[in-house]
């Protein structure tokens, strides 16, 4: 591991301590839902890391499909492996937080439907680069999916809103002992996620050397022939 | 989760299961990462010991 | 003028190897009726239920046709690398996307314009009107843009039958959700205001696409 990401792993390890400490110990519990709105510290972070991940993964395709440096399609394929990452946590501790809080596993609200649908178009983001053989072919496959994935998320938002009647979930006016905790919530997340990103990109640019090694020594033992 | 249910009826198993579940996930992609890492290296010290006998 | 002729052969192929063989038409209207029973038996539904799951079953069954159409058009090009040609020919890459879009649209448009009487009877609501138009051609546009592009992107993965099902439903969803309101405001007592939202979503839809669509098929056809 470089020795600037070895750096970065202590930092978001000791980030994501204290934001422990700050979620479990500092901040008060909800007077109507006590302590299980604790989730909300872990699960809006990942559901807004989630989108995030997917939007820059949608520019990262649009930029791949105009430079066709394969360096960026790496940094699209890791930020996409750790976004599908985020989305399920966000979907998993939102089911989780959902049962006690509103005696439902899972409901269709508009934004629960377009997290699924994410997740979705993530997994077939990740399914498609795993179905196809070579790196080329799999950044094509890959960025076209980021690009109409990232366009139509927003779409399938207006048009799930459009559908339901109800009035949107609930809105937080939060108490400002619990904003901070919150706002280090999603600064000690972001950090541990960009972590885990550069982590997988170093790996993945190491295969993609190893795969390029392979061709040139394949190449080199048929020309010997 | 109904075992959790039958086992702890209140909110706090819930909260707990959110972070466990969430930790392990975590810490699960980052052992991977580093599987993925070392199967990597090693391929590559490989390719170096090869050419070098070369 | 060349380039015209070219896309008229292109389009008039796929045409007339559905006209004589009528695989896909046939298929589809047996298929359709097959997932309307299926429906009926999986889900227990009262006759008001059946009424109001009427436009999400006929959207379905469309949908799950037109991918399968989609699969039709190209499997001959594929096999035979006759886009590759037709690319190597000098034709515009964009003329040729909208010669395979417009395959496809027409293919669709008359699969649903032989199963909407049929599953008006079946289904039991009535959502016969001018109207109905505005949904099915704009749903149609929407969706050959992206299944053009799409039926490309599949064929470079290794299984390309399974995966262009996995990349066309979600992605489709929109014009799915917006065609299936339409279509159950169309089929009762209705103004045109109604409509208006879900208007502004398959018409935007279609103009995103129509302009992104090209440019990515464009640029992904090297194979």
């Amino acid at each position: 591991m470089k020795s600037g990401t070895k750096y970065f792993v202590w930092i978001s390890a000791v980030l994501i301590l204290v934001n422990m400490y700050l979620i479990f110990v500092v901040a008060p519990p909800d007077m109507n839902l006590g302590e299980v709105q604790r989730i909300f510290y872990l699960h809006v972070p990942m559901a807004i890391l989630s989108f995030l991940l997917f939007f820059i993964v949608a520019g990262l395709s649009v930029w791949y499909l105009i430079k066709k440096d394969p360096k960026i399609d790496n940094l699209s394929n890791a930020f996409a492996e750790v976004g599908l990452l985020c989305v399920v946590l966000a979907l998993v501790t939102g089911s989780i937080w959902g049962r006690p809080v509103w005696g439902v596993w899972w409901t269709w609200e508009p934004r629960l439907t377009t997290t699924l649908i994410l997740g979705m178009i993530y997994v077939a983001y990740v399914m498609a680069r795993a179905y196809t053989e070579n790196q080329q072919k799999s950044a094509k496959v890959a960025s076209v999916l980021g690009i109409i994935g990232g366009i139509n998320v927003p779409i399938v938002y207006y048009s799930v809103k459009l559908r339901s009647i109800h009035p949107e979930g609930t809105v937080w006016d939060l108490p400002s002992s619990m904003l901070y905790v919150f706002l280090f919530s999603i600064l000690a997340f972001s950090v541990l996620i960009f972590v885990l990103v550069r982590l997988r990109y170093h790996v993945l640019e190491t295969e993609s050397y190893l795969a390029k090694l392979e061709l040139t020594s394949n190449q080199k033992t048929l020309e010997n022939l | 989760m109904i075992l959790l249910q039958t086992v702890a009826p209140n909110n706090f198993s819930f909260l707990l299961a959110a972070y466990v579940i969430s930790g392990c996930a975590i810490l699960g992609y980052f052992t991977y990462i580093e599987i993925k890492r070392r199967q990597a290296k090693k391929l590559i010290q490989e390719i170096a010991l090869e050419s070098l006998k070369e | 003028m060349n380039f015209i002729k070219i896309m008229w052969f292109m389009v008039a192929k796929d045409l007339l190897i559905e006209l004589r063989t009528k695989e896909f038409l046939s298929a589809s209207l047996v298929l359709g009726l097959l997932l309307v029973i299926v429906l009926n038996f999986g889900m227990q539904m009262s006759a008001a239920d059946w009424i109001m799951s009427g436009p999400g079953i006929l959207w379905i069954c469309f949908l799950f046709t037109s991918v399968i159409a989609v699969g039709k058009v190209f499997e001959n090009d594929f096999n035979t690398d006759a886009l590759l040609g037709v690319d190597l020919l000098g034709l515009n890459r964009d003329f040729i996307f909208i010669a395979k879009a417009l395959s496809v649209f027409i293919l669709i448009s008359v699969m649903e314009l032989i199963l909407i009487p049929v599953f008006i009877v079946l289904l039991g609501f009535n959502p016969i009107s001018l109207f109905l138009l505005l949904p099915v051609v704009l749903f149609n546009i929407g969706f050959s843009l992206i299944s053009t592009v799409f039926a490309v992107v599949a064929r470079q993965t290794k299984s390309k039958d399974l995966m262009l099902p996995i990349l066309l439903l979600p992605i489709n969803l929109p014009i799915l959700i917006a065609a299936v309101e339409m279509t159950h405001i169309i089929s009762g007592e209705f103004v045109f205001t109604d409509l208006t939202n879900w208007l502004v979503v398959l018409v935007g839809f279609d103009l995103i696409y129509l302009v992104i669509c090209p440019w990515i098929f464009g640029i992904i056809l090297d194979e």
